[in-house]
C-alpha cells in the first residue's frame, strides 16, 4: 500500500468510536420507556436536533460511501492476511 | 439470574436500529405532542396553570389537556367541533378538526322556507326566474329578475358594487351580503359547505396554519354580520329588494367581442 492509503487507513483507526445522534438517542428513550407526554415535552429540542443531525449525518455517510466506492482500485503491495 | 429468554428479549431491546428507524421513532414521538406543545407555545399562561391530565385516555382519544387546548382553539381562534370539545364519541386526528360554517342555503334544492332576501340573491347568483309568489311578496310593481342569456351577456360584478355604493345606506352592503348567502367570498369558512369538505384541507396542526384560519375566522365573522344586518333590514321591509332587482338587472352587461388575432 502506498502512502497516501496508510495515512487513511491510520486516520480511519485513529477515529474515535460514534453513534449516528439519532440512533443514540432512540437508545436512550427505549432505555427510558415508558415516556410521559411532559417527558417528551421537555426533550423535544433535543429530539428534533437529533432528527436533524442525525439525517444530516447520515447523508454525509453515504455520501463517503459513495466516493469510495466510486474510487478506482489501486493494487496492494502486501498479501493480505487470509488469502 | 434471569430466563434464557427474558436474556434474548434483553438483547433484542438493545439492539441497534438504522438512522432511517431510530428518526421515524423520534418524530413519531414529537407528533404525539404535537398539540401540546402548541399549547405551550400560543397559550403559556394557560399552560401553565393546567391542572388537566396530558395522559392519553387511550391511543385514538384526545387527553384532558388536548381537549383543553381544542376549548381555547375554539374560543380564541377558530371554531372547534363541539362533538370533539364534549368528547361525543370522537378519536383524535392528526389533523385541524375543520368543519363548515358558512351558510348551506345553496346547495338546498329547496328554499321555500328561506328569507325573501335569500331566496332572491340566491336566483341572482344561479341566473334563475324568482317566481311570481316571491315578486309579490317583495311588492307591487317589483321587476323581474333579468335572466341571463350568457352567450352575449354578463353580469358586470364592479357595476352592481359601484350602483349600491352609489345608493347608500345599507344598500352598499347588498354585494357582499349576496357574496356570503352564496358562499361565494373567497373565505375558507365562508365558502366551504359540507358539500365541499372533501376539496379542502386538511390542515396541519401548526403555528402557521392555525394563524391562517385564525385570520380567516375573523374575516369571516365580519363578513357573516354584514350579510346578518342585510338580512335583518330586508326581513323588517322586504320592498328594497326591488330596487336591488333593478339594480342587478342595471348591471347586466353586453359581452365585449374577443379581438381576433
Amino acid at each position: 500500500m502506498n502512502a497516501a492509503g496508510d495515512q487513511v487507513l491510520v486516520a480511519l483507526g485513529a477515529a474515535p468510536g460514534h453513534v449516528n445522534p439519532a440512533v443514540a438517542l432512540w437508545l436512550k428513550l427505549q432505555q427510558q420507556e415508558p415516556l410521559s407526554a411532559e417527558d417528551l415535552l421537555a426533550m423535544s429540542a433535543e429530539i428534533e436536533q437529533a432528527i436533524v443531525e442525525g439525517k444530516q449525518e447520515q447523508g454525509e455517510v453515504e455520501g463517503a460511501l459513495r466516493t469510495l466506492k466510486a474510487a478506482n482500485p489501486a493494487p496492494s503491495r502486501d498479501v493480505p492476511l487470509g488469502f | 439470574m434471569i430466563t434464557v429468554s427474558q436474556a434474548i428479549g434483553e438483547l433484542h431491546s438493545r439492539r441497534l436500529v438504522n438512522v432511517g428507524h431510530a428518526c421515524g421513532y423520534l418524530q413519531d414521538a414529537l407528533e404525539s405532542v404535537a398539540i401540546l406543545r402548541l399549547y405551550q407555545t400560543l397559550f403559556p399562561d394557560d399552560y401553565a396553570r393546567s391542572e388537566a391530565s396530558s395522559q392519553l385516555p387511550d391511543a385514538d382519544q384526545y387527553s384532558e389537556r388536548e381537549r383543553e387546548f381544542l376549548r381555547l382553539v375554539n374560543q380564541r381562534c377558530f371554531p372547534v367541533d363541539e362533538d370533539l370539545l364534549e368528547a361525543w364519541g370522537q378519536g383524535c386526528s392528526e389533523w385541524i378538526p375543520f368543519w363548515p360554517t358558512g351558510p348551506e342555503w345553496m346547495g338546498d334544492a329547496d328554499l321555500a322556507d328561506a328569507p325573501l332576501a335569500v331566496r332572491t340573491f340566491c336566483a341572482m347568483m344561479c341566473n334563475d326566474e324568482l317566481d311570481d309568489g316571491v315578486l309579490t311578496r317583495i311588492g307591487p310593481r317589483t321587476p323581474r329578475l333579468k335572466v341571463i342569456d350568457h352567450r352575449t351577456h354578463t353580469l358586470d360584478w364592479k357595476r352592481f358594487r359601484r350602483l349600491c355604493r352609489e345608493a347608500g345606506g345599507m344598500l352598499k352592503h347588498v354585494p357582499t351580503a349576496i357574496s356570503v348567502v352564496t358562499n361565494d367570498t373567497g373565505n375558507l369558512w365562508i365558502d366551504v359547505t359540507s358539500e365541499a369538505m372533501d376539496a379542502v384541507g386538511p390542515f396541519e396542526w401548526n403555528l402557521e396554519t392555525i394563524q391562517a384560519l385564525s385570520d380567516e375566522w375573523r374575516a369571516a365573522e365580519k363578513l357573516t354580520a354584514r350579510m346578518n344586518r342585510v338580512l335583518d333590514w330586508l326581513e323588517q321591509d322586504p320592498w328594497p329588494l326591488a330596487r336591488i332587482i333593478r339594480l342587478w338587472n342595471r348591471s347586466i352587461v353586453k359581452r365585449k367581442k374577443k379581438k381576433h388575432a
